[in-house]
């Protein structure tokens, strides 16, 4: 009965404790989506600020990911609604976040993931961080006790940052490789670690249950990229039934120049480099027949002011990182 | 896990061992103890596990080799006649010094060639290169395994006090490898005797409701210190001391301040949770810490810090050293040489001379830490010498010793002395630590505090207003402590509403003033490297 009892105060504690966390969520989250309001990753979360259910596309992954799509481009083109969630050093646990925050508020037909995420080791402490972290976003956001304010105890929240680039990072800086021979057939499979995979079925089992198509896609990267990734990633997108392009080995559909269309001698591509690459996504999206062109509806005005800024900024006089 | 303060050992494997531990019967209790201690060193240190099983077992045997002497000796006395009993005796203590002898070279042994390996080949090329000699030796990479220098040290005690008849070896192999591999102690000690942990660790008793509550506290009490100021002190003090060239004497000073405050933080605080878990478990650990920035004197810090190491080197070196033939000897021709006060203090350099440089070595291979040592027995052999002459300085002067003017400037007079010696400790290498101190002595200024500077080094003022109110709630319940109040019993008598209030209160300062997350950088467990 002691011991009972016992059991049930550290309970009643643990219970008590939980509802603080969560009532110093409001106080502490970040009460816009702008560049000092303390949230993280501006641009990935710039979907923040999008018009309801308007994004059809959303991309997520890590830097090879916003580095290689052009949102805008595919707007432009094909007039694709697309957003990149894509963050530097993106590990799956980021993917899964990001893939439920974009949901709250948008319903994209297609989630493409750039898989090099999946390659990204981390370990279980960081994914029980992450985990604690989405539970209460306050072990997140708790540096901010700094910059609060007497209306953060308010706890209204108005995202107002419209990212003009929709998350792309392009940068045209040129620092080429020569002809590099990285993609050597082989049986060999690059196995994906355990909490990759698990990950990786919790990406898969979320886009199913909100009808959403999820594409693999591992866009064009010399350092990043071999046959036995491709094999393991192949693997996967078996296992789930998913369709996998690895531009990689499409070397006459996406041609890149990797003397000219990287920035860091084939880690990443640079904008010439993402122009071949969202062109060649553009039209492998639009063959879908699943996507509505949105150029020239009204309600997607907001788009065409920044894609005129998109190409005032970065197609006619691009000047190094837009970031 | 990386750490004691990783969430994988708060939140995951600590629990899971306290469930698993209360689950089981009592007899299976230290087994569960000694797997999940086993499963913190390989998760820590892997396959480098082997170490640890390899001194336990040494240990255990070396153990019961020495009692089967004593043992076999103590049966042969009753045969003998009384005149060749001490001949008898004589033979066995023989035998018993060689096997203790091999004992501990096996375990230093291991010590000195995976911690010190590296720095003698270099020494030994540098010597080479002087010498014009053309033979440049490889630098081999060793693994070290986590917590080698504290359970190495355990290990000894035990050999030397089975040796010493203080206590009997242990046939019971359990008993021994959790002695030597209890998962709270394993990376920064308490550096524990047999007899004050072996035979509670294999007790198994439940988890009682205080023992959990209070273990708790003190864990909750470690982090706020460890990850509210050690944690966020770091980027100053990693900025400072990696380019130290780059700043005048000013915020030399300053980071030196930070780092003593750090360290302490950050060991003290480890102790605190190292202390709390084996609460917990039933378990009263040695404390390590006894409020040494009260101390008067250089050598009283060291009897306040670190208090494990210091009589580990107390019993184990300076005593034996001391009461050596060789030196008793010495003792007797220098006090007739140099009189009573000096005389036995040149023996008592020796025996002094030697724990300070196997304290330096322990804390590293290099020379910074060698220096470190010499330093510190150059502080306190000074102390000794002129104590008397101090005392009659004081008499002339009308200086009272235990008024608060003067026992103020005595303890400030030490932090100052522990300040410059840790910044030596933490320099990267004897050089970058001789620079620095010349820089705080002749190119002091306080420009950097007015033009802002200290502000642009990785903490901004409310960082430093963070690190202040910390601190300060440390000093009040250590001020507290030194007045032999206890503040954890004092919260245990409150209602429950206030001690609810007082834990949540705790809880939700490290939790928003703590410093992790994105930008930090948390800090290495300091002692685990040693």
């Amino acid at each position: 009965m002691k011991c009972l009892k016992q059991i049930l105060r550290c309970a009643v504690f643990l219970a008590g404790l939980v509802l603080i966390l969560t009532v110093l969520h409001p106080i502490f989250a970040p009460k816009n989506n702008s560049e000092g309001s303390g949230i993280e990753d501006v641009s990935a979360n710039g979907i923040l600020s999008e018009k309801k259910n308007s994004i059809d596309v959303l991309v997520l992954g890590d830097s090879l990911s916003h580095t290689a799509i052009s949102p805008m481009m595919l707007y432009k083109d094909y007039g694709i609604t697309s957003y990149l969630c894509g963050s530097y050093g993106q590990y799956m646990y980021d993917t899964l976040r990001y893939l439920e925050q974009a949901f709250e508020n948008q319903s994209p037909k297609i989630v493409l993931l750039e898989t090099d995420t999946l390659y990204r080791r981390f370990n279980v402490t960081d994914a029980i961080a992450s985990s604690i972290q989405c539970e209460f976003p306050v072990f997140r956001y708790h540096d901010r006790w700094k910059d609060i304010t007497a209306s953060d105890f308010k706890g209204d929240i108005n995202y107002t940052c419209i990212n003009d680039y929709k998350g792309y990072r392009g940068k045209d800086i040129v620092n080429g490789i020569p002809n590099p021979q990285y993609m050597v057939p082989t049986d060999k499979i690059d196995d994906i670690s355990t909490l990759n995979q698990y990950y990786m079925n919790e990406i898969v089992k979320f886009c199913k249950e909100k009808n959403a198509e999820l594409i693999l896609v591992s866009t064009p990267s010399v350092l990043n990229c071999n046959y036995e990734r491709h094999n393991g990633i192949q693997e996967i997108a078996d296992k789930y039934g998913l369709e996998y392009v690895d531009m990689n080995l499409l070397a006459e559909e996406v041609p890149i120049d990797w003397e000219k269309d990287t920035r860091d001698k084939g880690d990443h591509l640079n904008h010439e480099g993402a122009k071949k690459v969202t062109s060649y996504l553009g039209k492998y999206l639009e063959d879908k027949n699943v996507l509505t062109d949105h150029r020239g509806d009204k309600e997607y005005a907001q788009w065409d002011d920044s894609l005129a800024i998109y190409m005032e900024k970065i197609e006619t006089v691009f000047v190094g990182t837009n970031e | 896990m990386s750490s004691f303060f990783s969430i994988l050992y708060v939140l995951v494997f600590l629990p899971s061992v306290v469930i698993l531990y209360n689950i089981f019967p009592k007899k299976y209790r230290p087994i569960v103890l000694l797997v999940g201690s086993y499963i913190f060193f390989w998760s820590m240190s892997g396959k480098l596990l082997v170490y640890l099983l390899f001194s336990t077992l040494s240990v255990h045997h070396i153990g019961l080799w020495l009692t089967n002497l004593q043992s076999e000796r103590n049966l042969k006395l009753k045969e003998v006649e009384k005149s060749e009993k001490k001949e008898l005796k004589g033979l066995y203590q023989k035998k018993q010094r060689r096997v203790v002898l091999f004992g501990v070279l096996l375990h230093i042994g291991i010590l000195l060639a995976v911690k010190y390996t590296p720095f003698f080949t270099e020494n030994i090329n540098s010597l080479f290169g002087v010498l014009n000699i053309p033979i440049t030796l490889d630098i081999p990479k060793i693994m070290m395994p986590i917590g080698i220098s504290f359970y190495t040290l355990q290990a000894v005690s035990y050999i030397f006090d089975v040796y010493r008849e203080i206590i009997s070896a242990d046939r019971n192999l359990l008993k021994i490898a959790l002695y030597m591999g209890f998962f709270p102690q394993i990376m920064e000690g308490p550096i524990c005797r047999y007899s004050e942990t072996a035979h509670i660790l294999c007790e198994g008793e439940r988890t009682s409701y205080q023992g959990l509550t209070m273990g708790i506290q003190r864990i909750l009490y470690g982090m706020l210190k460890k990850i509210v100021v050690a944690d966020r002190l770091n980027s100053l003090i990693k900025t400072v001391f990696d380019n130290y060239s780059q700043y005048d004497g000013g915020i030399i000073v300053v980071a030196a301040v930070c780092y003593t405050l750090q360290l302490y933080m950050e060991f003290s605080g480890t102790m605190d949770l190292v202390i709390g878990t084996a609460q917990i478990f039933n378990v009263k650990l040695p404390e390590n810490f006894r409020q040494p920035f009260f101390s008067k004197t250089v050598s009283e810090f060291w009897s306040r810090w670190h208090i494990t190491l210091g009589i580990f080197f107390k019993d184990y070196i300076f005593y034996p050293l001391s009461m050596s033939k060789p030196l008793k000897k010495l003792t007797t021709k220098a006090r007739k040489l140099v009189g009573n006060h000096l005389g036995p203090l040149v023996a008592g350099a020796v025996a002094l001379f030697c724990v300070w440089i196997c304290n330096g070595l322990w804390h590293g291979a290099g020379w910074n830490y060698i220096f470190f040592g010499m330093y510190h027995f150059v502080l306190i052999l000074t102390g000794n010498i002129v104590e008397p002459y101090a005392k009659k300085l004081l008499e002339r002067l009308h200086v009272k010793k235990k008024g608060v003017a003067y026992h103020t400037f005595s303890v400030v007079r030490t932090v100052i002395l522990v300040v410059i010696g840790e910044m030596f400790f933490r320099a990267n290498g004897l050089r970058a630590g001789m620079s620095m101190f010349k820089n705080m002595i002749t190119n002091f200024s306080l420009a950097s505090f007015s033009d802002g500077t200290i502000l642009t080094l990785g903490m901004d003022a409310q960082d430093f207003m963070i690190v202040g109110i910390t601190v300060a709630i440390v000093m009040v319940i250590s001020i507290l402590k030194e007045k032999d109040v206890s503040v954890r019993e004092g919260i245990a008598k409150r209602n429950l509403v206030l001690r609810w209030s007082i834990y949540y209160a705790l809880i939700i300062f490290i939790v928003i003033f703590g410093a992790y997350g994105r930008g930090y950088v948390p800090v290495d467990p300091i002692y685990a490297n040693f």
